[in-house]
């Protein structure tokens, strides 16, 4: 399988990675990490050109970005419809609201590098959200270079097994995603624990 | 007193969840990290292309078309699989010409 892939970076060379980029931006379960390595090895022999597989690679991330965010923008405009119809609900929904307008835009950059994993799905709840579009485009831009360079330039200076390499990054950015869910949630256990024992001690 | 945890239930067990995630996860990545050295070698396989195997062997290309009997440049975006295909042979004998090729010139060495 990943054999199959790979093989398909140099003989379809640009188109392909052209495609894997916006699909995998998309979110469907194909490794563009993987593929970028590949992109950085090949280009490192010479099998592919440098500038040219960069703005391919680029363009085809922020192509499928733009893609996920308008997906999440027409779904949730139908779904909040619904569900605000609740005062529960609608409270909720202003909540996480604010917390996109506060964090969004370094969230979504940081996703694109540092957490890639989650990259798709942060895309669909910041066009559900309403995030301004401009804002959205522009950390997404910012984030999709350091992106593509950081793989590309991986691929081309270390080479060697590139399926390792891509589950070792891999590993290593659900590492960032998970220790920042823990320290978030600790955190905010912590806040309601010293309300729960100032309101006992009283 | 209800205790504490029993209101936040769902924060506890996604708390303990996380940190259990985290830690199998810094294992995970150390393991690798130790074991990369091993496995960065990569086996010649039928995706990669003459380039690609000269660079990761750290050969000249044309010590491997030579070996193959191709000229460089003509072959150069072709996978060994495909240029196994041009050559009517199965892709371990050409695999192995490789092998056999990159092994003598680092005996030569």
């Amino acid at each position: 399988m990943t054999e199959s892939i790979l093989a398909l970076v140099p003989t379809y060379g640009l188109p392909f990675l052209f495609g894997v980029a916006v699909l995998a931006a998309i979110g469907l379960p194909l490794s563009s990490s993987m593929t970028l390595l590949a992109a950085g090895a090949f280009i490192a022999v010479g099998d592919l050109n440098l500038a040219r597989s960069f703005m391919v690679a680029l363009t085809g991330t922020v192509i499928g970005d733009q893609i996920g965010f308008q997906i999440g923008l027409h779904a949730g405009n139908a779904v909040e419809g619904r569900l605000s119809r609740k005062p529960l609900h609608a409270q909720r929904i202003q909540r996480a609201k604010h917390f996109i307008d506060k964090f969004g835009g370094i969230g979504v950059f940081l996703t694109r590098w540092l957490m890639p994993p989650i990259g798709p799905v942060t895309n669909i709840v910041c066009g559900a959200s309403d995030m301004r579009w401009l804002r959205f485009t522009l950390w997404d831009f910012a984030g999709e270079v350091i992106w593509v360079a950081i793989y590309i330039g991986l691929g081309y200076a270390v080479g060697g097994n590139v399926e390792v390499m891509a589950n070792m990054l891999g590993d290593a950015s659900w590492l960032l995603i998970a220790g920042l869910v823990a320290v978030l949630t600790g955190y905010r256990l912590h806040i309601i624990f010293r309300k729960h024992r100032q309101k006992f001690s009283k | 007193m209800k205790p504490f945890w029993k209101d936040h239930k769902i924060l506890v067990v996604g708390f303990i969840a996380a940190c259990a995630l985290t830690m199998l996860l810094l294992v995970s990545l150390i393991a690798d990290l130790v074991y990369w050295p091993k496995h960065r070698n990569v086996e010649i396989s039928g995706w990669m292309t003459i380039g690609y195997v000269a660079h990761s062997y750290d050969v000249e290309k044309e010590l491997l078309s030579d070996a193959l009997g191709i000229e460089a440049d003509l072959r150069r975006h072709l996978t060994l699989k495909s240029i196994a295909q041009a050559q009517e042979i199965s892709l371990p004998t050409l695999i192995d010409t490789l092998q056999t090729a990159i092994d003598a010139e680092r005996a030569a060495q």
